[in-house]
């Protein structure tokens, strides 16, 4: 069944559409935060500093440095040769650094 | 205001390049509304240097990750030390520096040379907030006697963070070349020389992405 969705939530989601398609790059600068809040959070709370927590940290900064690639540094728009090996360079930190944990 | 160029147009309906003079002010390959021709940002070497330094890092990371298999205690010992709390804000204002520097490659594409210059400024006063930073963090550090031959740890702390403040430094001197540049109303920098400069601190960014986790958290 259909609900009326509220005026205010309309008008938040109104102005995040607005905001994605005017300033992409402020959303995903707000992502980058987040993911930085949260793991320094998440790495403050967990007392041990096993394979898996290292694994899950790095996910997250594998995850940051694609959105600041793709983003900031406009890899999306770059030919595949370069996206490629921009990231497999994170691929090969990220093993790098899961591998010797 | 001039925003220049040498590369070709890319034509969709056709699906090849097309070799064509820039409009002033606009940049053909990418327009405000997001549709964009595959190209290189900035020049190829420019890529090829900041490949070659983020190679160099991945060598950095994984001796240290080396040297942590060795003696995992002394690492997580020494690293019960270092203050997390200035590492993050270093991290939040390295992200923030690079949105600044997005918007004034954007405000340059656009040619609102004024606006870029306001961007590298506050680009540029986050680079020095991030130094300001890590001269805090070296002087807490070595106030409290802990210093490059402490231990294997902080050997590594100091080299990693060093050669990477080696990077921000230089960073900031490329921002402090594009704030004078946009600023110079005679002469603009072309978009490919600022995409080129904007990548390079992008990377800087990059870095410290990895850095920050590895010494402080992991």
């Amino acid at each position: 069944m259909d609900r009326p969705v509220p005026a205010s939530l309309s008008h938040l989601s109104s102005r995040l559409r607005t905001a994605v398609r005017g300033q992409p790059v402020r959303l995903v600068f707000v992502g980058l935060l987040l993911l930085t809040a949260s793991s320094s959070w998440f790495a403050e709370s967990e007392s041990s500093r096993g394979v898996a927590t290292t694994a899950f940290l790095m996910t997250v900064v594998a995850l940051k440095i694609h959105l600041v690639g793709m983003h900031f540094m406009e890899l999306r728009y770059a030919p595949l040769a370069l996206k490629l090996a921009f990231h497999g360079w994170i691929a090969v930190v990220w093993g790098l650094i899961v591998g010797f944990s | 205001m001039r925003v220049e160029r040498s590369t070709s147009a890319y034509s969709p309906s056709s699906g090849t390049r097309v070799e064509a003079p820039e409009p002033r002010g606009r940049v053909s390959h990418v327009s405000d509304e997001g549709s964009h021709a595959p190209h290189v940002p900035g020049e190829v070497g420019v890529w090829v240097l900041v490949l070659g330094e983020m190679s160099m890092f991945g060598v950095f990371f994984a001796i240290f990750m080396d040297a942590r298999a060795g003696d995992r205690e002394l690492f997580a010992r020494s690293q019960r030390h270092l203050n997390i709390t200035i590492g993050l804000v270093n991290t939040i204002i390295l992200l923030a520096s690079s949105l600044f520097v997005v918007q004034a490659v954007q405000a340059v594409r656009a040619g609102g040379f004024g606006r870029a210059s306001k961007f590298f400024t506050l680009a540029l006063l986050c680079g020095l907030g991030f130094m300001g930073g890590k001269v805090l963090e070296y002087g807490e550090k070595l106030h409290a006697g802990i210093s490059p031959v402490t231990d294997t740890f902080y050997m590594y702390y100091y080299v990693l963070t060093g050669i990477h403040a080696l990077h921000v430094a230089v960073g900031m001197c490329v921002l402090a070349f594009l704030r004078k540049a946009t600023r110079n109303s005679s002469r603009h920098p072309k978009i490919a020389t600022v995409e080129a400069c904007a990548s390079y601190w992008h990377m800087v960014d990059v870095l410290w992405i990895v850095l920050f986790p590895l010494l402080y958290l992991i």
